[in-house]
C-alpha cells in the first residue's frame, strides 16, 4: 500500500466532494435568495378584513378581533417558506440525505439511481434554506433611508435593490457566507450515508483491510480545500474594502 | 399657478392623528421654512408631499397635475412621474456608502433621465463646484464629514433638477460647527431662486432665509407669516410659548 496509490484513490473520492461542493453553490446560491424574497413577502391577501374591523358592533368579543386580525395579518408566502426553512435548519443534513435517496423509491416507487444527484439535491435544499437566512439578515441590515432615497430620486424598485441594495448586501454577507461555505466543505463527506463514493468512503474502504493511517490522511484535503477558500474569502472582504457603511 | 398645492392632508397612524387637514400653497421661487415643536407633524407633512408617506386624506397638486385627489393617490403616469419634479434631502444624509461621491450624484441622471454618462459627470462637477466640494468626487461618504456629506446630498438631489427641493431636518444631525456650511449652501439656493421648503430647527436661519414661515403644532398649521410676522407680531399663544421655550436653550 504505497503512499502513491492512497492519494491517488482518495484523490478520486475528494472529486466527489468537490463537485458537490461547487455544484450545490451554483444552484443553493440563488435558490436561497428567492427563498429570502419568499420569507420577506408582505402579501397578505386577506388584509381588506381590517376595514370591517371598525364596523363591528361594540360588544363584539375580544378574542373574535384578535382572531380577525390574525387573519388579516395573515401572509401565506412568508408562512409557507419560513415553515419551510424551519424544517430544513430543524432536522439533521444526514437525515435530509436518507430522505431524498429513499423516499422517492418508497413512497413514489420510483427509486433514485443516481447517488451523487440525490447528495446534490439534499445539499442545494440544505444550503439554500441556511444561505436564505443570510441574505435576509443582509438585506434588513439596510437601513430605510436607503430605500427612500432611492425612490425619491425616481428609481425603480428594482435599479434601488440591485443597484442600492444588493451591493451593500454582498458586503455584509461575505464572512458569514464563508463560514457558511467553507461548513459546506466538510459537510460533503456526509455523502457516503447514502454510499456516495466521496472520499472518507474511499478511506474507509482502506481501513476495512486494516490499514487506518489514510483515514487521518483524508484530513490534508480538507485543510488544503478549506484553506484555499479562507485566502478567496479574505481577498474579496480586502477588495470590498473600499468603502464602510 | 401653483408649483405645489396641499390641501387638507390627513394622515393617520391606527387612531393617532398625525396630520389633521394640512394646507399649503407654493409659488415658484417661494422659499418656505416649517417650523415647530417635535411630533407636531412637520416631517410627516414634508415627507407626505413626496410620496414618503401615504396620505388618508386631502390633495396633493403638483405643477398643476392632481396626483392624490380626496385622499386616492391617481394611477396615471403623469401623476406618478409629478413627484419626481420634487427633490428631498434628508436628515441622515442617506448617501449610498458604495458609491463614490460622483456617482451619487450621476446614479439617479443616468439610470432615470437617461442623460449620458459624461454629460452626467460635467454636470455633477458644475454642482459639486457649487456646493464647494469638487476635490472629493472620488472620496467615498465614510470619509466625508457631516457637513460634507450633507452638501453632497444636496448636489444630489439638485442633479435631477427638481422644481421643489425639500429639507427635512438638513443639519440636525451635525455636529454645531458643521451646520453653517450645509446652510450656506441652502441659502446659496434660496439666493438663485430656488423654490424651498425646508423644516427645520434652526431658528435664526429661518428667519434670515425664508420668506414665508409656517408653524406646526399637534398635526395643525397653528400659524403662518413673513418671519416679522411670526417671530415679533405674532397672536398665536402656542407659537409664542414654543419660540419662548427655543430662546432658553
Amino acid at each position: 500500500m504505497t503512499f502513491n496509490t492512497v492519494t491517488q484513490e482518495l484523490l478520486g473520492g475528494f472529486w466527489q466532494n468537490c463537485q458537490l461542493f461547487f455544484l450545490t453553490l451554483i444552484f443553493a446560491i440563488p435558490l436561497g435568495l428567492i427563498i429570502t424574497f419568499g420569507s420577506m413577502s408582505k402579501w397578505a391577501p386577506f388584509s381588506f378584513i381590517r376595514r370591517f374591523l371598525s364596523a363591528l358592533p361594540e360588544h363584539t368579543e375580544e378574542w373574535y378581533i384578535h382572531f380577525l386580525m390574525s387573519v388579516a395579518t395573515f401572509r401565506p408566502i412568508r408562512f409557507v417558506t419560513r415553515t419551510f426553512v424551519w424544517i430544513i435548519r430543524g432536522t439533521p443534513l444526514l437525515l435530509q440525505l436518507l430522505v431524498v435517496f429513499y423516499v422517492p423509491g418508497l413512497v413514489f416507487d420510483y427509486p433514485m439511481t443516481n447517488r451523487l444527484l440525490a447528495a446534490l439535491v439534499a445539499f442545494v435544499i440544505n444550503y439554500a434554506a441556511y444561505f436564505s437566512e443570510i441574505y435576509r439578515g443582509g438585506i434588513e441590515a439596510i437601513s430605510k433611508g436607503q430605500y427612500e432615497a432611492g425612490q425619491v430620486l425616481g428609481l425603480t424598485k428594482t435599479q434601488v435593490f440591485f443597484k442600492i441594495v444588493l451591493m451593500q448586501v454582498i458586503k455584509r454577507i461575505v464572512p458569514p457566507m464563508g463560514n457558511e461555505i467553507i461548513t459546506l466543505v466538510k459537510d460533503t463527506s456526509l455523502a457516503r450515508i447514502i454510499a456516495v463514493a466521496e472520499i472518507l468512503k474511499a478511506a474507509e474502504r482502506f481501513s476495512a483491510r486494516g490499514v487506518i493511517w489514510p483515514l487521518f490522511y483524508t484530513g490534508v484535503f480538507f485543510l488544503a480545500f478549506c484553506g484555499v477558500l479562507t485566502v478567496l474569502f479574505g481577498y474579496i472582504e480586502k477588495k470590498l474594502d473600499y468603502y464602510k457603511s | 399657478m401653483f408649483v405645489l398645492e396641499a390641501k387638507g392632508i390627513q394622515k393617520s397612524y391606527g387612531k393617532l392623528e398625525v396630520l389633521k387637514g394640512v394646507d399649503l400653497s407654493v409659488s415658484a421661487g417661494d422659499v418656505i421654512a416649517i417650523i415647530g415643536p417635535s411630533g407636531s407633524g412637520k416631517s410627516t407633512f414634508l415627507r407626505s408631499l413626496i410620496n414618503l408617506e401615504k396620505i388618508n386624506g386631502g390633495d396633493i397638486i403638483i405643477g398643476g397635475q392632481p396626483v392624490v385627489t380626496g385622499g386616492v393617490y391617481q394611477k396615471s403616469d403623469e401623476a406618478k412621474n409629478a413627484f419626481k419634479k420634487l427633490g428631498m434631502v434628508f436628515q441622515n444624509f442617506n448617501l449610498f456608502p458604495h458609491m463614490s461621491v460622483l456617482d451619487n450624484i450621476i446614479t439617479a441622471p443616468v439610470s432615470v433621465k437617461k442623460v449620458p454618462q459624461q454629460e452626467a459627470e460635467a454636470q455633477a462637477r458644475k454642482l459639486l463646484q457649487q456646493v464647494g466640494l469638487l476635490d472629493k468626487e472620488k472620496a467615498y461618504p465614510y470619509q466625508l464629514s457631516g457637513g460634507q456629506q450633507q452638501r453632497v446630498a444636496i448636489a444630489r438631489a439638485l442633479a435631477l433638477r427638481p422644481d421643489i427641493l425639500l429639507f427635512d431636518e438638513p443639519t440636525s444631525a451635525l455636529d454645531p460647527e458643521l451646520t453653517g456650511e450645509v446652510l450656506r449652501v441652502i441659502r446659496n439656493l434660496a439666493e438663485e431662486h430656488m423654490t424651498l421648503l425646508i423644516v427645520t430647527h434652526e431658528m435664526a436661519f429661518a428667519r434670515d432665509v425664508a420668506e414665508k414661515i409656517v408653524f406646526m403644532d399637534n398635526g395643525t398649521i397653528a400659524a403662518q407669516g413673513t418671519p416679522d410676522e411670526i417671530f415679533k407680531n405674532n397672536q398665536c399663544e402656542r407659537l409664542a410659548a414654543f419660540l419662548k421655550n427655543y430662546n432658553q436653550h
